[in-house]
């Protein structure tokens, strides 16, 4: 189950995330979830490689998947700093996202592409994180001053978001100090130290798994809702 | 095996709870907030519509006030006016040119005074005519009415520099005007009838003041307002609308006041 949980879970959650945006997808054909939905399916592919190469990978310095990882995160800076310029309603939102987004290109080239990084890049990652942070507070900040008529719980956005503080926010730790752990190994982890990882990488998952089911319920509560209507 | 490991991990297990509870916490302070305010825009559109309505009342009521002074203009005064003219016509001898004269002089006035009158009715017969003509002239015009057509005395005083309320919140006060004088006439008993307007730099203060029997106010305002009560509960209302105090003193039987302060705004102009 542990197995499971810190090696299977991420593919899994991301095909969980595909498969909401499929859904979804049908009511809503607009731009933003079609690219989201073509990221998810990216990143389901990638993850799917990245933990089933665990099993003949030795995951050493010169042989392991963190480069995997280290696209994942370029591409989910990229994609949902895409949805959140489209979902944003002013223009300074729009320039922070696009600012944002302009760092975290500038620092995945510098630190993954020239300095040719081999392990997890916790620098690069949190730094993406912590501007998703930024952008998802950004949109609550939306949220509440366009307070319209509707019911905040039938937008598909705020259950996306809402999913994605969670992940975000509670794995921003894990994926911070993970360089600095690994590094103290020193390219040796004990079968102990290696269960450690696994049960904080295992909580990562977790959290992403929280997300992907939180958007889910999301998205099946909008549309009983619009079945409802009609 | 580094000892220091486990209890890093176990620390960045626990900041990870800690950050995925605050992040729930921001979640629902999020809805609870966007709920409020959702509810304060709802309450704000029902006291939009509550306003338009009584807006709405309040012209129906100033539109059957005034059928009523017209229709009691034109028995007692304009009627009275032309079967004057008519009974001088009537009474018109041919044979005496001096009394002719005098006859034909008499009704050319008593017609001329019915035109009059029937042109300052024509005026209130428009039901936008305290927007046009603005409050204190449709407060002048109705105390004016009333000295007419009864035998009450009345004033109007005018103190500070008199500005224009929005249209709506002087066709309220107006309403609230006329449902004091309507109290007045219907129980007071009074003689004189004395209204002021005090225009101070942030607030008007309106006063309708009689020197009638007055009534326990203390012992009245102490209970709720009784249901057949509806004057004075239409008056508190409809202060309330435009944000205005309403007050009522009196004391048998020493007359009664109504007094309503409303607070001026941006929007008021100076005349």
């Amino acid at each position: 189950m542990s197995a499971l949980i810190s090696n299977f879970l991420e593919p899994i959650s991301y095909l969980v995330y595909a498969l909401t945006l499929l859904l979804y997808g049908r009511a809503d054909r607009s731009g933003k979830i079609k690219v989201l939905f073509f990221y998810y399916a990216l990143a389901t592919l990638l993850m799917s490689y990245a933990s089933w190469s665990i099993i003949y990978l030795k995951n050493t310095v010169e042989s392991n998947n963190n480069w995997a990882y280290n696209v994942l995160y370029f591409l989910t800076i990229f994609f949902l700093s895409f949805y959140m310029y489209k979902t944003f309603l002013h223009i300074k939102s729009k320039i922070i996202t696009l600012s944002l987004l302009l760092i975290n290109i500038t620092n995945f080239f510098l630190n993954d592409l020239i300095f040719k990084q081999r392990l997890f890049d916790s620098f690069v990652s949190s730094i993406a994180v912590l501007s998703l942070i930024a952008l998802i507070f950004l949109y609550f900040q939306q949220v509440l001053s366009h307070v319209g008529e509707h019911n905040i719980l039938l937008t598909f956005d705020f259950w996306l978001l809402s999913g994605y503080l969670l992940y975000f926010l509670g794995s921003f730790f894990i994926i911070m100090s993970w360089s600095h752990l690994s590094a103290k190994l020193n390219g040796n982890p004990t079968a102990a130290q290696m269960e450690q990882f696994d049960i904080l990488w295992g909580m990562h998952n977790l959290l992403l798994f929280i997300s992907a089911l939180v958007t889910f319920i999301g998205t099946i509560w909008i549309r009983r809702y619009q079945r409802k209507l009609s | 095996m580094d000892q220091t490991l486990p209890k890093e991990v176990i620390l960045i297990i626990i900041i990870c709870i800690f950050l995925l509870i605050v992040g729930v916490g921001i979640i629902i302070l999020v809805l609870v907030y966007q709920k409020r305010q959702l509810q304060y825009l709802r309450e704000r559109e029902q006291l939009k519509v509550t306003f338009e309505r009584e807006i709405l009342e309040s012209r129906l009521e100033i539109q059957e006030q005034t059928f009523k002074n017209i229709s009691q203009e034109i028995h007692d005064n304009i009627g009275q006016v032309l079967s004057l003219a008519k009974l001088n016509i009537n009474t018109m001898d041919g044979n005496d040119p001096v009394d002719l004269q005098e006859k034909i002089r008499d009704s050319s006035e008593l017609v001329g005074k019915a035109i009059r009158d029937l042109r300052d009715l024509s005026k209130s017969m428009n039901t936008d005519f305290v927007a046009e003509i603005g409050l204190l002239k449709a407060v002048e015009y109705e105390l004016g009415l009333l000295k007419k057509a009864s035998p009450y005395n009345t004033s109007l005083r005018v103190d500070g520099m008199p500005v224009h309320l929005p249209a709506q919140q002087e066709l309220i006060l107006f309403r609230i005007f006329q449902e004091a004088l309507n109290n007045i006439i219907k129980h007071a008993r009074a003689s004189h009838i004395a209204a002021q307007f005090l225009f101070q730099p942030h607030q008007l203060v309106m006063k309708l003041t009689d020197d009638g029997q007055g009534f326990d106010a203390g012992a009245y305002l102490a209970k709720s307002v009784p249901p057949n009560s509806l004057g004075i509960r239409n008056m508190q209302n409809r202060a309330r609308l435009v944000r205005a105090d309403f007050k009522i003193e009196s004391n048998m039987p020493s007359g009664t006041t109504v007094t309503v302060c409303v607070p001026l705004t941006a929007k008021t102009t100076s005349t």
